[in-house]
């Protein structure tokens, strides 16, 4: 790693259209966590959430949420957000998710996931959610999905980019 | 929809363009564990310092495998610490809060570092040079294990104006180590 390669875009993208996930594929496994901001829309309520590897099951978190309550979520075949808060559907405003994904090539630990989102209008479940989420695998991470929840609940002009921090 | 990588972002700006963001140092735990890991001779050239790791912790006993965040060689408990937490196991939440130590949130439930199971933190420590101000810390933490989990949101402070300059993460409670495979990595923030 070059000197100033620390905290590094590995890449963007823009929705020019309503889509159901996205992925970003063919992760380079040269930094140590992943950081990965979405600015997002939703068209309806669903529950999104992150598949590590085109896997759907192995998934489980604990959250917090608005109210100062908790819940632990098994076997919804992602890592959910907006399980206590919900989606933003409000035109013209964009919901904040930003996930730390640790660790993410190491092959002798399972993958552990902190991650915060909020939900600051008046509608849809408003609220601020936080939580850790565990992939039960021990592969290197290579591919990340955000699975909407629902058919093209992403709206147009949504963001999601991917960032990689490297230690020393 | 889907990309590969190499759409790249062009119009980012802040510590990702002008190198403000640097690794200092990372502790890798080997085979064997260790008690505590520190990070010392912290260069004072940067604004703010982050600690982001994974960590299991075996021994002691369950409730026992917090981390502990101790400055400057203080590595037991100590008044000028204190700190205040929101955590959530699952199924109700609280807060708590301490003093004595700037206690992150727990690492591991019953050893299963011993399955790959590890904890994860990011810990931000605000004005670690400022020696007009007492520092602050703040910290996001969580652990789960399919099955059993918490996630901690804390504030800590540290009642010391004397520049930060090392910086040791402890069991807290003691009778626990750091599994092999726990590590941490130091940035300095400009």
């Amino acid at each position: 790693m070059t000197a100033g390669a620390t905290y590094v875009p590995i890449a963007t993208q823009t929705l020019g259209s309503s889509a159901s996930t996205v992925t970003f594929s063919s992760i380079p496994q040269t930094y140590t966590d992943l950081r990965f901001v979405c600015s997002f829309n939703s068209s309806s309520y669903a529950v999104g959430g992150l598949q590590f590897n085109g896997v759907a099951s192995g998934y489980s978190t604990t959250y917090m949420y608005s109210g100062v309550t908790s819940q632990r979520l098994t076997g919804q075949g992602k890592i959910p957000f907006q399980q206590g808060t919900g989606p933003i559907t409000q035109s013209n405003t964009f919901q904040l998710v930003i996930t730390d994904i640790m660790n993410y090539s190491n092959t002798n630990t399972y993958k552990t996931v902190l991650w915060k989102t909020g939900n600051p209008t008046t509608t849809d479940y408003p609220g601020y959610e936080w939580g850790v989420g565990l992939s039960s695998s021990t592969s290197a991470i290579t591919s990340i999905t955000f699975d909407s929840g629902g058919t093209n609940i992403f709206q147009t002009g949504s963001t999601f980019t991917l960032f990689g921090i490297a230690a020393a | 929809m889907s990309s590969s990588i190499g759409i790249y972002a062009s119009q980012i700006s802040g510590h990702l363009v002008t190198n403000n963001f640097s690794s200092i140092q990372t502790v890798t735990v080997g085979s064997g564990g260790t008690s505590s890991i520190t990070f010392s001779s912290i260069p004072s050239t940067y604004t703010h310092l982050q600690i982001r790791g994974i960590g299991g912790v075996t021994g002691g006993t369950t409730g026992n495998t917090d981390m502990a965040i101790f400055f400057n060689g203080t590595t037991s408990n100590n008044s000028s610490f204190s700190q205040h937490r929101l955590y959530g196991n699952g199924s109700s939440a609280s807060s708590d809060y301490y003093s004595g130590y700037i206690v992150s949130g727990r690492f591991s439930f019953n050893s299963d570092a011993n399955s790959g199971i590890f904890g994860a933190t990011v810990i931000d420590i605000l004005d670690y040079t400022n020696t007009n101000k007492y520092k602050t810390v703040r910290t996001l933490t969580g652990v789960d294990s399919n099955g059993a989990g918490a996630v901690w949101l804390n504030s800590g402070l540290w009642q010391s104006t004397s520049a930060i300059t090392s910086i040791t993460l402890d069991d807290g409670f003691g009778g626990s180590n750091w599994h092999q495979y726990s590590t941490f990595a130091l940035y300095g923030i400009k």
